[in-house]
């Protein structure tokens, strides 16, 4: 079991899926991830990070006892800690390994528990055209079971905290409508606005030109430090990374299969907790059989930790 | 998750996919327009169909007779009355018009003296088919209204033009037969219409055709004044005792059951009674005493019998002595209550024990008493009947006389008699009263006779006048009074059969419409009716609708197939351009059922708007086809009702389960990342 102050802890994350021109597989023995931190994921297109954010995110399920599949996400185990809201009562531990053996009802309450622990910004914000920036930013409060009063009060006030009071105007705009900042703080918002214990960010800033990203994230830096937030950022642009994070995991470029996986810090000072590195090999000798992969032999090496 | 939390969730999925449906509005009105074209060719099959149909009715309605069904009763017990009519009325589909053939041969006559001799009026009623095609429908069933024949208004100097400012006045006259010589009754009506028709014919209302109808019968028509022909009923009577040497023996041919008869023997054990007086040279015991009913005794009130006593002898092939017999009553006799009962056989018999011909009780007139105790000598008695009504009886003789009458003495024979056909009746409680309504079986079965025996020698030691001895018509006419089957009318002072409502033999109905002629028909028939009607023709018309329903539902099938296929691949395209929002939803925590609801809202949508667009596309082209096309295009409610469920089948649930079943398997990131739909 993961300490209470770790968010999220999963080992041995293996992913291995196949294209016309080669084979990829992503291992990760180890990962802890803190509680209230911010942990940015940078690396190359196609090394794995999307696929990393949405095991975590609880987006894609992952499985537990199969052996490595084509196409499938493997992981021994998978815990999810999530602080009670009145901070007094303590941390609930949620077992997804054990969740997802439980079948139907199992799926069903990690449906539930992404829904109420995890705020997603998807790489272009992808707000439902359909729906007013009020409908789409009430739409987390509103699956989770909110009054329409409530949610509208609680929209009211998240969009009062990214937006400036000459935007107002726009709460009633539909979501193509509006420019790209506003979209992108309007997605901050819709992330946030059920007070989850995770934010997932994916890609945030790369529809915006630098001043706006950076105020973006200014303004999602502030509302998530009142709120003891975890925020796992996956980005390519390494100086936001630096500026934000309290941790940074680069993940190799799936041309170097060999190349090592180095973690870096950036910040120096007491808010750095624990670092993962991710390994990502295709060790020789590995055999396909039907639609599995052989257990790898030459991924014994332990993963290696930055103190 | 609570139900509430569960529907309010449920709610919000169907407001965000009204929300995304509605305010894409282009997608959703050309969604609709590929629905409307569907929905408007299923509804112009439908359209054109029907208006074939119609046509070919209409063309077959041009007949007067077109929905006329003409029965006729087989035989006596298929002859309506008034309620078995409002039975098959009840009976039959829809609003059917029944109309009884009611003919009368009458005269039409005017005030100016213009006649019509022996024209044949016919019964009608208001919505008459036969008159209504000719617009002379009577408009009330009791009016005074008159329809006639060209040919008739002819003799009568009326014509249309006086028809239609004042309705001329006609006397109808007919004719009865009646014993004392001819009897005419008239009425007045008014001449509504002229039929144009070149036979001697009128008809009347029903109402004014069943008082002709009642007068014809020797009927009274108080309401019009006019007058019965009464006469008294058949005598008839519940059973006959025969007395015989020679038991019967019923073989193959049992000529009392080819008459409907039965016979029941009476034990008798009774020594010391000279039989033989009765029953000629029989002794005791050989005498064999046989009671002889109907068949049907004790089921029907109309088992009573009315040959005469000497036919016994024809039928058991017997010399026998044989009695009238209904079973004795209680009578209220000069204000006592008397014991009556009714001795009656055959004259031969009646010489034998009646010396005084007046004494003997065969004859004409059944109110006639001997009372042989009674201490009165007055010649009548009034005996009253349980509604108050009196009836005088002639007494014979008095009872000085009874003793020379008889070698045996009345009373004696009678409690001889009644002693030895006393194992007839085995229960034995009180007696009826008179007018009593016990059916004769239950009263031949309880009378009391060992009670009415000690009663009557009770009354006989103690000399009270309690036994009235009557002719057995009488008894046998009380009886059938307290059973409904004779009334006692005191104008002519006879027991007459009470009036009957008319029965009807054969008459016309007429189906509300066409297609319930062949249901009529079938109905009459297995009642055992003789019909004829127009079935052929209406026949031909269900194999003609028959033949393009079968043509339309060929092309509305494949009009659906097509339009399910088509949809289907339209909302493919929704589910796969709408699979970006699906997966940002699902992410955020939007169940499969909401995904679901998400396509299956959209779906009824659009479903809705191409049936609005569809029907009212339909609507203008019922009224465009005639006018252009001269094709007629007729549409009822239903079919547009049927067309919409239809379309919600096929648009909603079968392109719904395909999203459902999308949505299930569809992987969030995917869809996101614009992979398609699994």
């Amino acid at each position: 079991m993961s300490q209470p102050d770790t968010a999220i802890k999963l080992t041995n994350l293996r992913h291995c899926f196949q294209d016309r021109t080669r084979r990829f597989v992503l291992h990760m023995p180890d990962l802890s991830i803190p509680a209230g931190e911010w942990l940015s994921v940078l690396g190359p297109s196609g090394c794995g990070k999307s696929t990393l954010q949405n095991v975590l995110g609880l987006v894609r399920e992952p499985h537990f006892s199969d052996p490595l599949a084509r196409k499938t996400i493997g992981v021994d185990s998978f815990v999810v800690n999530e602080r009670k809201a009145d901070s007094n009562s303590g941390i609930a531990q949620h077992d997804v390994a054990a969740m997802m053996a439980a079948g139907k009802a199992g799926k069903r309450a990690i449906a539930n528990l992404a829904s109420r622990c995890m705020g997603y910004c998807l790489q272009t914000g992808e707000l439902l055209p359909t729906l007013t920036i009020k409908e789409n930013v009430a739409m987390p409060l509103r699956l989770n079971g909110w009054s329409a009063r409530d949610a509208e009060r609680r929209v009211d006030e998240v969009l009062g905290f990214l937006l400036s009071a000459k935007e107002y105007t726009i709460h009633n705009k539909l979501a193509l409508e509006i420019s790209g900042g506003q979209y992108q703080r309007v997605a901050f918002a819709r992330a946030l606005v059920h007070s989850p214990k995770v934010v997932l960010i994916d890609e945030p800033t790369s529809s915006l030109d630098p001043p706006n990203a950076r105020r973006a994230l200014d303004l999602l830096a502030n509302e998530v430090a009142h709120q003891d937030t975890t925020v796992i950022m996956v980005t390519h642009n390494e100086s936001l990374a630096r500026d934000y994070s309290d941790f940074i995991v680069r993940m190799d470029s799936p041309e170097e299969p060999w190349g090592d996986a180095i973690p870096l810090r950036f910040r120096e000072g007491d808010g750095w907790g624990t670092a993962v590195r991710f390994e990502r090999k295709q060790p020789a000798g590995w055999q396909e059989t039907d639609s599995t992969w052989q257990p790898v032999s030459t991924l014994t090496e332990e993963p290696t930790y930055v103190a | 998750m609570s139900l509430k939390h569960k529907s309010k969730l449920t709610w919000y999925y169907v407001v965000v996919a009204f929300l995304d449906s509605w305010r894409s509005k282009t997608t959703l009105f050309t969604n609709a327009t590929i629905f409307t074209g569907l929905c408007l060719l299923i509804l112009l099959l439908i359209g054109l169909k029907r208006g074939l149909v119609e046509q070919f009715r209409a063309d077959i309605l041009k007949s007067p007779t077109a929905t006329e069904i003409n029965w006729f009763a087989t035989h006596k017990d298929l002859a309506l009355n008034e309620s078995s009519e409002q039975a098959l009325v009840e009976s039959l589909p829809g609003d059917a018009i029944i109309i009884p053939d009611i003919t009368r041969i009458a005269q039409l006559s005017r005030t100016d003296g213009s006649m019509a001799q022996d024209v044949t009026l016919q019964a009608t009623v208001p919505g008459d088919p036969f008159l209504a095609f000719h617009d002379a429908a009577i408009e009330s069933p009791d009016s005074d209204s008159l329809v006639i024949s060209s040919v008739v208004a002819a003799e009568l100097g009326i014509a249309n033009s006086e028809v239609a400012n004042q309705r001329p006045q006609v006397t109808v006259t007919v004719t009865r037969e009646d014993d004392d010589g001819e009897k005419r009754v008239h009425a007045n009506v008014r001449v509504s219409a002229i039929l144009e028709r070149k036979v001697r014919t009128g008809y009347l209302p029903r109402s004014l055709m069943d008082q002709f109808e009642d007068f014809s019968q020797g009927e009274a028509v108080p309401v019009r004044g006019w007058p019965s022909r009464k006469s008294a009923g058949k005598k008839s009577f519940p059973s006959y005792l025969t007395f015989t040497k020679r038991p019967y023996k019923f073989g193959d041919t049992n000529r009392l059951h080819l008459r409907g008869l039965k016979a029941t023997k009476i034990e008798s054990n009774v020594d010391g009674v000279d039989w033989r007086t009765i029953g000629g040279l029989l002794k005791p015991h050989d005498l064999n005493v046989y009671c002889i009913t109907s068949e049907m005794a004790g089921e029907s009130t109309s088992a009573y019998l009315d040959f005469d006593v000497s036919e016994i002898e024809d039928i058991t092939e017997t010399d026998d002595v044989a009695l009238y017999w209904a079973d004795p009553i209680k009578a209220n006799l000069d204000g006592q209550t008397h014991t009556m009962v009714g001795v009656s056989g055959n004259s031969r018999w009646l010489r034998q024990y009646f010396k005084s011909p007046a004494a003997r009780l065969n004859g004409v007139d059944p109110f006639r008493v001997i009372l042989p105790h009674a201490s009165s000598h007055q010649t009548l008695c009034e005996l009253e009947m349980s509604d108050g009504t009196p009836i005088s009886l002639k007494r014979l003789v008095t009872p000085a006389e009874i003793k020379s009458l008889s070698r045996l003495r009345v009373v004696q024979w009678v409690d001889d008699m009644l002693t030895k056909v006393d194992g007839l009746f085995s229960n034995m409680g009180e007696m009826p009263a008179l007018l009593s309504e016990l059916p004769v079986e239950r009263a031949w079965r309880s009378s009391g006779f060992r009670h009415w025996l000690n009663d009557t020698q009770n009354s006989f030691n103690q000399s009270q006048p309690t036994l009235a001895i009557v002719p057995a018509e009488l008894v046998s006419a009380f009886r059938q009074q307290s059973e409904g089957t004779l009334v006692y009318d005191s104008a002519v002072g006879q027991f007459t059969r009470p009036t009957q409502s008319n029965v009807y033999f054969e008459g016309r109905i007429y189906a509300a419409v066409l297609e319930d002629i062949l249901t009529i028909d079938e109905e009459l028939e297995r009642l055992g009716y003789a019909v004829s009607c127009s079935r052929t023709s209406v026949e031909e018309m269900q194999g003609y609708a028959g033949t393009l329903d079968l043509l339309v539902w060929i092309l509305q099938l494949v009009a659906i197939a097509l339009g399910v296929v088509t949809v289907v691949v339209v909302f493919l395209e929704i589910t796969r351009r709408r699979q970006t929002s699906i997966g940002i939803m699902r992410i955020m925590g939007m169940r499969p059922q909401g995904v679901f609801l998400f396509v299956f809202v959209r779906a009824l949508m659009i479903a809705i708007l191409g049936w609005t667009f569809a029907s009212l596309l339909a609507v203008i082209a019922s009224f465009a086809m005639p006018w252009m096309f001269g094709a007629a295009c007729l549409y009822q409610p239903a079919d547009f009702v049927n067309v919409l469920i239809g379309a919600l089948v096929c648009s909603s649930f079968g392109v719904s389960f395909h999203a459902w079943h999308a949505a299930t398997r569809l992987d969030p990131v995917d869809a996101i990342a614009g992979g398609k739909v699994q």
